[in-house]
Protein backbone atom coordinates (compact mmCIF):
# COMPACT_ATOMS: atom_id res chain seq x y z
CA UNK A 1 0.00 0.00 0.00
CA UNK A 2 3.28 2.42 0.77
CA UNK A 3 4.85 2.01 -2.59
CA UNK A 4 1.55 2.71 -4.04
CA UNK A 5 1.88 6.47 -5.47
CA UNK A 6 -0.32 8.88 -4.26
CA UNK A 7 -2.13 10.25 -7.38
CA UNK A 8 -2.70 6.40 -8.22
CA UNK A 9 -3.66 5.46 -5.01
CA UNK A 10 -6.30 8.24 -4.75
CA UNK A 11 -7.38 7.99 -8.84
CA UNK A 12 -10.31 6.86 -8.44
CA UNK A 13 -11.81 9.51 -5.92
CA UNK A 14 -9.97 12.31 -7.62
CA UNK A 15 -12.36 11.43 -10.34
CA UNK A 16 -15.26 11.21 -8.38
CA UNK A 17 -14.82 14.39 -6.67
CA UNK A 18 -13.74 16.50 -10.13
CA UNK A 19 -17.06 14.51 -11.67
CA UNK A 20 -19.17 16.56 -8.91
CA UNK A 21 -16.97 19.50 -8.98
CA UNK A 22 -17.28 19.98 -12.90
CA UNK A 23 -21.08 19.80 -12.02
CA UNK A 24 -20.96 22.38 -8.81
CA UNK A 25 -18.51 24.89 -11.18
CA UNK A 26 -20.97 24.60 -13.83
CA UNK A 27 -24.10 25.45 -11.77
CA UNK A 28 -22.71 28.67 -10.76
CA UNK A 29 -22.32 29.97 -14.62
CA UNK A 30 -25.47 28.20 -15.99
CA UNK A 31 -28.73 28.99 -14.53
CA UNK A 32 -31.26 27.18 -14.10
CA UNK A 33 -34.55 26.05 -16.75
CA UNK A 34 -37.60 27.37 -17.08
CA UNK A 35 -39.20 24.44 -18.03
CA UNK A 36 -42.79 25.14 -19.64
CA UNK A 37 -44.17 22.45 -21.08
CA UNK A 38 -46.97 24.03 -22.88
CA UNK A 39 -44.38 25.99 -24.96
CA UNK A 40 -45.18 24.84 -29.08
CA UNK A 41 -42.37 21.98 -29.90
CA UNK A 42 -39.28 23.57 -32.07
CA UNK A 43 -36.45 21.78 -33.39
CA UNK A 44 -33.57 20.80 -31.80
CA UNK A 45 -31.77 22.77 -34.47
CA UNK A 46 -33.25 25.85 -33.17
CA UNK A 47 -31.35 28.69 -31.99
CA UNK A 48 -33.66 31.87 -31.49
CA UNK A 49 -33.44 32.33 -28.33
CA UNK A 50 -30.65 34.86 -28.12
CA UNK A 51 -28.54 32.71 -25.97
CA UNK A 52 -26.02 30.28 -26.06
CA UNK A 53 -25.73 26.50 -25.57
CA UNK A 54 -22.82 24.27 -25.71
CA UNK A 55 -25.20 21.34 -26.67
CA UNK A 56 -28.26 23.31 -28.43
CA UNK A 57 -31.48 23.46 -27.58
CA UNK A 58 -34.26 21.16 -26.67
CA UNK A 59 -37.47 20.67 -28.33
CA UNK A 60 -39.34 22.86 -26.00
CA UNK A 61 -36.52 25.42 -26.52
CA UNK A 62 -34.46 25.59 -22.88
CA UNK A 63 -30.82 25.00 -23.19
CA UNK A 64 -30.03 21.32 -23.13
CA UNK A 65 -26.59 22.45 -20.96
CA UNK A 66 -28.68 24.06 -18.14
CA UNK A 67 -30.75 21.13 -18.09
CA UNK A 68 -27.83 18.91 -18.15
CA UNK A 69 -26.62 20.58 -15.12
CA UNK A 70 -29.14 21.43 -13.02
CA UNK A 71 -31.21 17.95 -14.19
CA UNK A 72 -28.17 16.14 -12.39
CA UNK A 73 -28.52 17.90 -9.19
CA UNK A 74 -32.28 17.34 -8.96
CA UNK A 75 -31.41 13.65 -9.75
CA UNK A 76 -28.58 13.45 -7.20
CA UNK A 77 -30.48 15.31 -4.53
CA UNK A 78 -33.76 12.94 -5.00
CA UNK A 79 -31.19 9.47 -4.77
CA UNK A 80 -29.06 10.61 -1.80
CA UNK A 81 -32.40 11.89 0.08
CA UNK A 82 -34.00 8.47 -0.57
CA UNK A 83 -31.22 6.38 0.58
CA UNK A 84 -30.83 8.44 3.62
CA UNK A 85 -34.61 8.41 4.32
CA UNK A 86 -33.95 4.29 4.25
CA UNK A 87 -31.24 4.14 6.43
CA UNK A 88 -32.44 6.18 8.44
CA UNK A 89 -35.61 3.94 8.78
CA UNK A 90 -33.19 1.08 8.64
CA UNK A 91 -31.84 2.38 11.95
CA UNK A 92 -35.44 2.70 13.65
CA UNK A 93 -36.40 -1.41 12.25
CA UNK A 94 -32.72 -1.82 14.19
CA UNK A 95 -33.70 -0.17 17.14
CA UNK A 96 -36.80 -1.62 17.47
CA UNK A 97 -36.02 -4.99 16.84
CA UNK A 98 -33.00 -4.48 18.99
CA UNK A 99 -35.06 -2.63 22.31
CA UNK A 100 -38.26 -4.86 21.69
CA UNK A 101 -36.95 -8.44 21.30
CA UNK A 102 -37.54 -11.16 19.63
CA UNK A 103 -41.74 -10.93 18.95
CA UNK A 104 -40.51 -7.29 17.13
CA UNK A 105 -37.98 -9.05 15.54
CA UNK A 106 -39.88 -11.50 14.49
CA UNK A 107 -42.80 -9.25 13.10
CA UNK A 108 -39.72 -6.74 11.41
CA UNK A 109 -38.60 -9.62 9.48
CA UNK A 110 -41.91 -10.64 8.70
CA UNK A 111 -42.47 -7.44 6.69
CA UNK A 112 -39.12 -7.08 5.38
CA UNK A 113 -39.59 -10.53 3.69
CA UNK A 114 -43.19 -9.34 2.61
CA UNK A 115 -41.85 -5.86 0.83
CA UNK A 116 -39.15 -8.82 -0.62
CA UNK A 117 -41.98 -10.57 -2.35
CA UNK A 118 -42.03 -7.52 -5.04
CA UNK A 119 -39.25 -6.16 -6.69
CA UNK A 120 -38.50 -2.97 -5.30
CA UNK A 121 -39.10 -0.63 -8.57
CA UNK A 122 -42.68 -2.10 -8.58
CA UNK A 123 -43.04 -0.84 -4.88
CA UNK A 124 -41.35 2.87 -5.78
CA UNK A 125 -43.92 2.34 -8.84
CA UNK A 126 -46.94 1.77 -7.38
CA UNK A 127 -46.33 4.02 -4.06
CA UNK A 128 -45.37 6.61 -6.57
CA UNK A 129 -48.35 6.54 -8.85
CA UNK A 130 -50.48 6.11 -5.43
CA UNK A 131 -49.18 9.22 -3.37
CA UNK A 132 -48.52 11.67 -6.24
CA UNK A 133 -46.06 13.67 -7.81
CA UNK A 134 -43.30 15.78 -6.17
CA UNK A 135 -39.85 15.59 -5.20
CA UNK A 136 -40.46 14.59 -1.59
CA UNK A 137 -42.94 12.12 -2.30
CA UNK A 138 -39.85 10.62 -4.27
CA UNK A 139 -37.83 10.21 -1.87
CA UNK A 140 -40.31 8.83 0.27
CA UNK A 141 -41.06 6.40 -2.22
CA UNK A 142 -37.19 5.18 -2.73
CA UNK A 143 -36.24 5.46 1.06
CA UNK A 144 -39.72 2.82 1.36
CA UNK A 145 -38.78 0.59 -1.21
CA UNK A 146 -35.14 0.13 -0.29
CA UNK A 147 -35.89 -0.22 2.94
CA UNK A 148 -36.60 -4.04 3.20
CA UNK A 149 -33.15 -4.96 1.66
CA UNK A 150 -31.52 -2.80 3.94
CA UNK A 151 -33.12 -3.52 7.11
CA UNK A 152 -32.71 -7.56 6.49
CA UNK A 153 -29.20 -7.47 5.85
CA UNK A 154 -29.07 -5.29 9.21
CA UNK A 155 -30.94 -7.71 10.97
CA UNK A 156 -28.35 -9.89 10.08
CA UNK A 157 -25.65 -7.97 11.40
CA UNK A 158 -26.71 -7.45 14.74
CA UNK A 159 -27.13 -11.35 14.90
CA UNK A 160 -23.10 -10.73 14.29
CA UNK A 161 -23.17 -8.01 16.88
CA UNK A 162 -24.97 -9.83 19.58
CA UNK A 163 -21.60 -13.20 19.16
CA UNK A 164 -19.04 -9.98 19.95
CA UNK A 165 -17.40 -11.49 23.67
CA UNK A 166 -17.98 -7.69 25.21
CA UNK A 167 -21.92 -7.75 24.28
CA UNK A 168 -22.43 -10.70 25.92
CA UNK A 169 -20.59 -9.89 29.00
CA UNK A 170 -22.71 -6.58 29.20
CA UNK A 171 -25.89 -8.44 29.13
CA UNK A 172 -24.68 -11.44 31.25
CA UNK A 173 -23.91 -8.14 33.96
CA UNK A 174 -27.29 -6.88 33.29
CA UNK A 175 -27.36 -4.14 30.80
CA UNK A 176 -30.92 -3.10 29.69
CA UNK A 177 -31.80 -3.57 25.62
CA UNK A 178 -31.68 0.59 25.61
CA UNK A 179 -28.55 0.55 26.85
CA UNK A 180 -27.05 -1.95 24.82
CA UNK A 181 -28.08 -0.66 21.85
CA UNK A 182 -27.36 2.50 22.10
CA UNK A 183 -24.01 1.90 23.83
CA UNK A 184 -22.95 -1.39 22.19
CA UNK A 185 -24.32 -2.01 19.10
CA UNK A 186 -24.99 1.57 17.63
CA UNK A 187 -21.13 2.11 17.14
CA UNK A 188 -20.56 -0.78 15.47
CA UNK A 189 -23.58 -0.45 13.33
CA UNK A 190 -22.60 3.49 12.14
CA UNK A 191 -19.69 2.14 9.87
CA UNK A 192 -22.59 -0.62 8.43
CA UNK A 193 -24.78 1.98 7.55
CA UNK A 194 -22.37 4.25 5.57
CA UNK A 195 -21.53 1.10 3.94
CA UNK A 196 -25.41 0.59 3.24
CA UNK A 197 -25.73 4.20 2.33
CA UNK A 198 -23.15 3.64 -0.26
CA UNK A 199 -23.48 -0.25 -1.30
CA UNK A 200 -27.16 0.77 -3.23
CA UNK A 201 -26.67 4.21 -4.34
CA UNK A 202 -25.99 3.08 -7.91
CA UNK A 203 -29.21 1.36 -7.90
CA UNK A 204 -30.87 4.20 -6.23
CA UNK A 205 -29.70 6.39 -9.06
CA UNK A 206 -30.92 3.79 -11.25
CA UNK A 207 -34.20 3.82 -9.60
CA UNK A 208 -34.96 7.23 -9.42
CA UNK A 209 -33.89 7.98 -13.13
CA UNK A 210 -36.18 5.18 -14.34
CA UNK A 211 -39.33 6.03 -11.95
CA UNK A 212 -38.87 9.93 -14.08
CA UNK A 213 -38.78 7.76 -17.08
CA UNK A 214 -42.24 5.67 -16.59
CA UNK A 215 -44.01 8.91 -15.62
CA UNK A 216 -43.67 9.90 -12.23
CA UNK A 217 -42.41 13.61 -11.79
CA UNK A 218 -41.08 15.10 -9.07
CA UNK A 219 -43.02 18.18 -9.92
CA UNK A 220 -40.25 20.48 -10.21
CA UNK A 221 -39.60 23.24 -12.65
CA UNK A 222 -36.01 21.26 -13.41
CA UNK A 223 -36.87 18.14 -14.69
CA UNK A 224 -34.66 14.99 -13.28
CA UNK A 225 -32.33 13.67 -15.53
CA UNK A 226 -34.51 10.60 -16.69
CA UNK A 227 -37.84 12.73 -16.95
CA UNK A 228 -35.90 14.43 -19.53
CA UNK A 229 -35.18 11.19 -21.65
CA UNK A 230 -38.98 10.21 -21.40
CA UNK A 231 -39.49 14.11 -22.56
CA UNK A 232 -37.17 13.13 -25.58
CA UNK A 233 -38.70 9.65 -26.24
CA UNK A 234 -41.38 10.37 -28.12
CA UNK A 235 -39.56 12.51 -30.76
CA UNK A 236 -36.09 9.50 -30.68
CA UNK A 237 -37.18 8.45 -34.22
CA UNK A 238 -36.84 12.44 -35.24
CA UNK A 239 -33.92 13.62 -33.50
CA UNK A 240 -32.30 10.61 -31.69
CA UNK A 241 -29.84 12.67 -30.35
CA UNK A 242 -31.72 14.44 -27.71
CA UNK A 243 -31.88 11.40 -25.60
CA UNK A 244 -27.88 10.87 -25.77
CA UNK A 245 -26.44 13.94 -23.49
CA UNK A 246 -29.20 12.66 -20.61
CA UNK A 247 -28.84 9.35 -21.02
CA UNK A 248 -24.86 9.23 -21.39
CA UNK A 249 -24.83 11.52 -18.15
CA UNK A 250 -27.40 8.74 -16.15
CA UNK A 251 -24.43 6.42 -17.39
CA UNK A 252 -21.82 8.16 -16.36
CA UNK A 253 -23.13 9.11 -13.10
CA UNK A 254 -23.82 6.06 -12.03
CA UNK A 255 -20.51 5.04 -13.34
CA UNK A 256 -19.17 7.27 -10.51
CA UNK A 257 -21.13 6.47 -8.20
CA UNK A 258 -20.69 2.70 -8.35
CA UNK A 259 -16.76 3.57 -8.32
CA UNK A 260 -17.44 5.54 -4.93
CA UNK A 261 -19.59 2.24 -4.05
CA UNK A 262 -16.33 0.05 -4.59
CA UNK A 263 -14.13 2.16 -2.58
CA UNK A 264 -16.20 2.51 0.58
CA UNK A 265 -17.17 -1.20 0.46
CA UNK B 1 -45.28 -23.44 9.27
CA UNK B 2 -43.01 -20.48 9.28
CA UNK B 3 -43.41 -20.30 5.58
CA UNK B 4 -46.93 -20.98 5.85
CA UNK B 5 -47.09 -18.27 8.08
CA UNK B 6 -45.33 -15.56 6.01
CA UNK B 7 -48.02 -16.27 2.77
CA UNK B 8 -51.05 -15.41 5.16
CA UNK B 9 -49.06 -12.64 6.44
CA UNK B 10 -47.94 -11.54 3.16
CA UNK B 11 -51.66 -11.06 1.64
CA UNK B 12 -53.31 -9.43 4.73
CA UNK B 13 -50.16 -7.02 4.45
CA UNK B 14 -50.18 -6.53 0.44
CA UNK B 15 -54.53 -6.07 0.70
CA UNK B 16 -54.07 -4.08 3.43
CA UNK B 17 -51.15 -1.25 1.74
CA UNK B 18 -52.70 -1.72 -1.24
CA UNK B 19 -56.31 -1.04 -0.46
CA UNK B 20 -54.82 1.64 2.03
CA UNK B 21 -52.96 3.58 -0.62
CA UNK B 22 -55.95 3.30 -3.35
CA UNK B 23 -58.61 4.84 -0.52
CA UNK B 24 -55.84 7.92 -0.01
CA UNK B 25 -55.58 8.59 -3.70
CA UNK B 26 -56.73 12.14 -5.01
CA UNK B 27 -58.57 10.70 -7.86
CA UNK B 28 -60.88 7.60 -8.65
CA UNK B 29 -61.66 4.87 -11.40
CA UNK B 30 -65.18 6.63 -11.29
CA UNK B 31 -63.59 9.64 -12.95
CA UNK B 32 -61.41 7.95 -15.00
CA UNK B 33 -64.59 5.77 -16.24
CA UNK B 34 -67.13 8.76 -16.45
CA UNK B 35 -64.85 11.24 -18.85
CA UNK B 36 -64.74 15.02 -18.84
CA UNK B 37 -68.38 15.24 -19.71
CA UNK B 38 -69.69 13.11 -16.62
CA UNK B 39 -72.05 14.98 -13.96
CA UNK B 40 -71.80 14.43 -10.27
CA UNK B 41 -74.63 12.64 -10.69
CA UNK B 42 -72.98 10.08 -12.98
CA UNK B 43 -70.00 10.03 -11.00
CA UNK B 44 -71.58 9.43 -7.74
CA UNK B 45 -73.56 5.98 -9.44
CA UNK B 46 -70.73 4.84 -10.76
CA UNK B 47 -68.74 5.79 -7.46
CA UNK B 48 -71.55 3.32 -5.97
CA UNK B 49 -71.51 0.85 -8.52
CA UNK B 50 -67.77 0.50 -8.02
CA UNK B 51 -68.06 0.04 -4.41
CA UNK B 52 -65.75 3.09 -3.94
CA UNK B 53 -68.09 4.53 -1.16
CA UNK B 54 -67.93 1.07 1.27
CA UNK B 55 -66.36 1.55 4.25
CA UNK B 56 -62.41 0.77 4.54
CA UNK B 57 -63.16 -2.18 6.73
CA UNK B 58 -65.85 -3.77 4.46
CA UNK B 59 -63.52 -2.90 1.17
CA UNK B 60 -60.32 -4.73 2.98
CA UNK B 61 -62.64 -7.65 4.27
CA UNK B 62 -64.07 -8.30 0.59
CA UNK B 63 -60.15 -7.74 -1.05
CA UNK B 64 -58.88 -9.98 1.45
CA UNK B 65 -61.53 -12.93 0.61
CA UNK B 66 -60.79 -12.05 -3.37
CA UNK B 67 -56.61 -12.58 -2.52
CA UNK B 68 -57.22 -15.90 -0.10
CA UNK B 69 -59.63 -17.05 -3.26
CA UNK B 70 -57.48 -15.81 -6.09
CA UNK B 71 -60.63 -15.06 -7.45
CA UNK B 72 -60.34 -11.28 -8.37
CA UNK B 73 -63.22 -10.18 -9.97
CA UNK B 74 -63.62 -7.85 -12.51
CA UNK B 75 -61.90 -4.67 -13.65
CA UNK B 76 -63.09 -1.37 -13.76
CA UNK B 77 -63.92 -2.01 -17.54
CA UNK B 78 -65.59 -5.11 -17.26
CA UNK B 79 -62.99 -7.69 -17.76
CA UNK B 80 -61.69 -10.82 -15.95
CA UNK B 81 -58.96 -10.21 -13.51
CA UNK B 82 -57.23 -13.31 -13.45
CA UNK B 83 -57.23 -14.04 -17.28
CA UNK B 84 -55.44 -10.51 -17.89
CA UNK B 85 -52.78 -11.41 -15.22
CA UNK B 86 -52.33 -14.64 -17.03
CA UNK B 87 -52.59 -13.54 -20.86
CA UNK B 88 -49.59 -10.74 -19.48
CA UNK B 89 -47.43 -13.43 -17.46
CA UNK B 90 -47.55 -15.20 -20.70
CA UNK B 91 -45.69 -12.13 -22.39
CA UNK B 92 -43.46 -11.49 -19.64
CA UNK B 93 -42.19 -14.99 -19.07
CA UNK B 94 -41.50 -15.73 -23.00
CA UNK B 95 -39.49 -12.19 -22.71
CA UNK B 96 -38.08 -13.47 -19.42
CA UNK B 97 -37.01 -16.23 -20.96
CA UNK B 98 -35.40 -15.37 -23.55
CA UNK B 99 -33.46 -12.78 -21.61
CA UNK B 100 -32.26 -15.29 -19.67
CA UNK B 101 -31.01 -16.93 -22.46
CA UNK B 102 -28.91 -14.08 -23.84
CA UNK B 103 -27.59 -13.40 -20.24
CA UNK B 104 -26.54 -17.18 -20.07
CA UNK B 105 -24.45 -16.60 -23.61
CA UNK B 106 -23.44 -13.62 -22.64
CA UNK B 107 -22.45 -14.08 -19.09
CA UNK B 108 -20.51 -17.54 -19.54
CA UNK B 109 -18.70 -16.34 -23.13
CA UNK B 110 -17.33 -13.44 -20.81
CA UNK B 111 -16.63 -15.40 -17.55
CA UNK B 112 -14.97 -18.16 -19.93
CA UNK B 113 -13.01 -15.99 -22.12
CA UNK B 114 -11.42 -13.35 -19.41
CA UNK B 115 -10.05 -16.75 -18.16
CA UNK B 116 -8.54 -18.03 -21.21
CA UNK B 117 -7.78 -15.23 -22.34
CA UNK B 118 -6.13 -13.40 -19.40
CA UNK B 119 -5.04 -9.97 -21.60
CA UNK B 120 -9.27 -9.51 -22.22
CA UNK B 121 -9.85 -9.93 -18.85
CA UNK B 122 -9.49 -6.59 -17.16
CA UNK B 123 -11.31 -5.21 -20.27
CA UNK B 124 -14.20 -7.41 -19.96
CA UNK B 125 -14.54 -6.58 -15.98
CA UNK B 126 -14.96 -3.04 -17.09
CA UNK B 127 -16.96 -3.45 -19.57
CA UNK B 128 -19.54 -5.27 -17.44
CA UNK B 129 -19.17 -2.60 -14.72
CA UNK B 130 -19.92 -0.47 -17.27
CA UNK B 131 -22.69 -2.27 -18.47
CA UNK B 132 -24.18 -2.11 -14.92
CA UNK B 133 -24.01 1.09 -14.80
CA UNK B 134 -26.48 1.76 -17.91
CA UNK B 135 -30.45 2.18 -17.20
CA UNK B 136 -32.63 -0.42 -19.34
CA UNK B 137 -34.30 2.45 -21.00
CA UNK B 138 -31.55 3.82 -22.30
CA UNK B 139 -30.10 0.20 -23.71
CA UNK B 140 -33.77 -0.24 -24.60
CA UNK B 141 -33.94 3.36 -26.69
CA UNK B 142 -30.69 2.59 -28.21
CA UNK B 143 -31.60 -0.88 -29.12
CA UNK B 144 -34.92 0.90 -30.71
CA UNK B 145 -32.67 3.41 -32.96
CA UNK B 146 -29.53 1.17 -33.98
CA UNK B 147 -31.71 -2.33 -35.32
CA UNK B 148 -35.32 -1.07 -35.82
CA UNK B 149 -35.12 2.45 -36.84
CA UNK B 150 -31.39 2.55 -39.29
CA UNK B 151 -30.73 -0.74 -39.61
CA UNK B 152 -34.51 -1.97 -39.77
CA UNK B 153 -33.27 -5.88 -38.69
CA UNK B 154 -35.92 -6.24 -35.94
CA UNK B 155 -39.44 -5.17 -35.17
CA UNK B 156 -39.98 -2.19 -33.19
CA UNK B 157 -42.15 -3.70 -30.88
CA UNK B 158 -45.37 -5.95 -30.21
CA UNK B 159 -45.78 -9.94 -29.40
CA UNK B 160 -46.61 -10.95 -33.38
CA UNK B 161 -43.78 -13.92 -32.72
CA UNK B 162 -40.91 -15.08 -30.84
CA UNK B 163 -38.64 -12.85 -33.23
CA UNK B 164 -40.65 -9.81 -32.17
CA UNK B 165 -38.44 -10.30 -28.62
CA UNK B 166 -35.41 -10.01 -29.66
CA UNK B 167 -35.02 -6.76 -28.79
CA UNK B 168 -36.71 -6.45 -25.43
CA UNK B 169 -34.80 -9.56 -24.24
CA UNK B 170 -31.84 -8.37 -25.46
CA UNK B 171 -32.47 -5.15 -23.88
CA UNK B 172 -33.28 -7.04 -20.36
CA UNK B 173 -30.85 -9.71 -20.53
CA UNK B 174 -27.88 -7.26 -20.94
CA UNK B 175 -27.47 -6.58 -17.57
CA UNK B 176 -27.96 -9.65 -16.07
CA UNK B 177 -25.67 -11.15 -18.50
CA UNK B 178 -22.85 -8.61 -17.04
CA UNK B 179 -23.88 -10.11 -13.44
CA UNK B 180 -23.35 -13.54 -14.69
CA UNK B 181 -19.98 -12.25 -16.75
CA UNK B 182 -19.02 -11.28 -12.77
CA UNK B 183 -20.42 -14.44 -11.15
CA UNK B 184 -18.83 -16.67 -13.89
CA UNK B 185 -15.65 -15.10 -13.12
CA UNK B 186 -15.62 -15.52 -9.69
CA UNK B 187 -17.29 -19.11 -9.25
CA UNK B 188 -14.16 -19.73 -12.10
CA UNK B 189 -11.46 -18.33 -9.70
CA UNK B 190 -12.38 -20.25 -6.87
CA UNK B 191 -12.49 -23.78 -8.38
CA UNK B 192 -9.20 -23.00 -10.63
CA UNK B 193 -7.32 -23.60 -7.56
CA UNK B 194 -9.39 -26.85 -7.07
CA UNK B 195 -7.16 -30.72 -7.77
CA UNK B 196 -9.61 -31.88 -10.51
CA UNK B 197 -8.87 -28.19 -12.59
CA UNK B 198 -4.95 -28.55 -11.61
CA UNK B 199 -4.94 -32.45 -12.29
CA UNK B 200 -7.03 -31.12 -15.93
CA UNK B 201 -4.47 -28.86 -16.19
CA UNK B 202 -1.40 -30.71 -16.24
CA UNK B 203 -2.97 -33.72 -18.30
CA UNK B 204 -2.58 -31.08 -21.30
CA UNK B 205 -6.60 -30.22 -21.30
CA UNK B 206 -6.84 -27.33 -22.94
CA UNK B 207 -7.99 -24.02 -21.02
CA UNK B 208 -11.58 -23.77 -22.65
CA UNK B 209 -12.13 -27.41 -22.40
CA UNK B 210 -11.53 -27.35 -18.53
CA UNK B 211 -13.36 -24.03 -18.09
CA UNK B 212 -15.98 -24.39 -20.16
CA UNK B 213 -17.10 -28.07 -19.64
CA UNK B 214 -15.78 -29.45 -15.84
CA UNK B 215 -15.96 -26.28 -14.46
CA UNK B 216 -19.79 -24.86 -15.95
CA UNK B 217 -20.69 -28.79 -14.83
CA UNK B 218 -19.58 -28.09 -11.64
CA UNK B 219 -21.75 -24.12 -11.47
CA UNK B 220 -25.02 -25.93 -12.95
CA UNK B 221 -26.71 -25.71 -9.39
CA UNK B 222 -25.25 -22.15 -8.35
CA UNK B 223 -26.28 -21.08 -11.81
CA UNK B 224 -29.67 -21.97 -11.52
CA UNK B 225 -29.99 -20.60 -8.06
CA UNK B 226 -28.61 -17.02 -9.81
CA UNK B 227 -31.34 -17.33 -12.45
CA UNK B 228 -34.41 -17.93 -9.90
CA UNK B 229 -32.97 -15.07 -8.03
CA UNK B 230 -32.45 -12.79 -11.15
CA UNK B 231 -36.42 -13.64 -11.94
CA UNK B 232 -37.32 -10.46 -9.28
CA UNK B 233 -35.13 -8.02 -11.66
CA UNK B 234 -36.89 -9.61 -14.77
CA UNK B 235 -40.25 -8.65 -13.68
CA UNK B 236 -39.00 -4.85 -12.49
CA UNK B 237 -37.45 -4.77 -15.44
CA UNK B 238 -40.45 -5.74 -17.89
CA UNK B 239 -42.10 -3.04 -16.42
CA UNK B 240 -39.50 -0.25 -18.15
CA UNK B 241 -39.47 -2.91 -21.37
CA UNK B 242 -42.71 -3.73 -21.81
CA UNK B 243 -43.92 -0.35 -21.91
CA UNK B 244 -40.96 0.78 -24.47
CA UNK B 245 -41.14 -2.39 -26.59
CA UNK B 246 -45.46 -2.72 -26.66
CA UNK B 247 -45.40 -5.77 -24.77
CA UNK B 248 -48.55 -6.47 -23.20
CA UNK B 249 -46.92 -7.94 -20.03
CA UNK B 250 -47.24 -7.69 -16.53
CA UNK B 251 -45.46 -5.11 -15.67
CA UNK B 252 -46.77 -3.12 -18.55
CA UNK B 253 -50.56 -4.54 -16.98
CA UNK B 254 -49.64 -3.15 -13.77
CA UNK B 255 -48.37 -0.01 -15.05
CA UNK B 256 -51.93 0.48 -16.58
CA UNK B 257 -54.14 -0.34 -13.76
CA UNK B 258 -52.37 2.40 -11.13
CA UNK B 259 -53.25 4.70 -13.92
CA UNK B 260 -56.65 3.65 -13.76
CA UNK B 261 -56.89 3.05 -10.06
CA UNK B 262 -58.58 -0.46 -10.85
CA UNK B 263 -58.11 -2.12 -7.43
CA UNK B 264 -59.01 -5.89 -8.23
CA UNK B 265 -55.81 -5.44 -11.28
CA UNK B 266 -53.39 -4.03 -9.02
CA UNK B 267 -54.37 -6.48 -6.39
CA UNK B 268 -54.19 -9.43 -8.91
CA UNK B 269 -51.10 -8.27 -10.68
CA UNK B 270 -49.55 -7.69 -7.51
CA UNK B 271 -50.43 -10.82 -5.39
CA UNK B 272 -49.96 -12.90 -8.72
CA UNK B 273 -45.83 -11.59 -8.71
CA UNK B 274 -45.56 -11.66 -5.14
CA UNK B 275 -46.60 -15.51 -4.79
CA UNK B 276 -44.48 -16.00 -7.98
CA UNK B 277 -41.90 -14.66 -5.97
CA UNK B 278 -42.49 -16.24 -3.03
CA UNK B 279 -42.39 -19.88 -4.75
CA UNK B 280 -39.24 -19.34 -6.24
CA UNK B 281 -37.06 -17.96 -3.07
CA UNK B 282 -38.49 -21.26 -1.76
CA UNK B 283 -37.06 -23.01 -4.74
CA UNK B 284 -33.76 -21.23 -4.60
CA UNK B 285 -33.72 -22.28 -1.00
CA UNK B 286 -33.99 -26.04 -1.54
CA UNK B 287 -31.71 -25.68 -4.85
CA UNK B 288 -29.07 -23.91 -2.01
CA UNK B 289 -29.38 -26.43 0.52
CA UNK B 290 -28.87 -28.96 -2.31
CA UNK B 291 -25.70 -27.28 -2.86
CA UNK B 292 -24.20 -27.02 0.43
CA UNK B 293 -24.84 -30.90 0.89
CA UNK B 294 -23.06 -31.48 -2.18
CA UNK B 295 -20.34 -29.52 -1.89
CA UNK B 296 -19.93 -30.34 1.83
CA UNK B 297 -19.80 -34.34 0.36
CA UNK B 298 -16.85 -33.35 -2.11
CA UNK B 299 -15.24 -31.74 0.73
CA UNK B 300 -15.12 -35.13 2.64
Amino acid sequence: MQNIPLNKRYKKQVWAISFFGFFAIASVFISSPDVNASLAYVSPYFKGLGDFSVFGFSPLGESVASLLVWGFWQTIFIAFSGRFLAIVLVFVGSAAASVGGKSAHFVITRICEAFMTLPSLLIALSLGFILGEGAYVMILVIGISEWAFNQKWMLGRLHEYERHDYIMASRLLGAGPLHLFFRQHFPLMRADLGVLFFLYLPGSLLTVAALEFLGLSTGAGIPGLGYQVALNKDVVFLYPHTILPSGVLIVLTVFVTNHMRNKSA
Amino acid sequence: MVRLFSLVFLFVFLTFIGLAMQKSRAGSAALVLSGQRADGAEIEKLRQDLGENDSFGRTFLYSLKKVATFNFGNTIRDQPVMPMVWQGFRHTFVLAFWAAIFALFYGLFMGISGRIYLKLKARAMKLNYFLLSVPIFIVSLLLLWVFSLTFSVFPPGGTAGHFWFVLPALALGIKSGARLALFTDEFIDREAKKPYVLTARASGIPSWKIYSFFVVKNMLLPLLSFWLLEFGSYLAGAAIVETIFSVPGIGSLLLRALMQYDLNLILGALVFIAVLIFTITIIQEILDKIYAKYTSEQAI
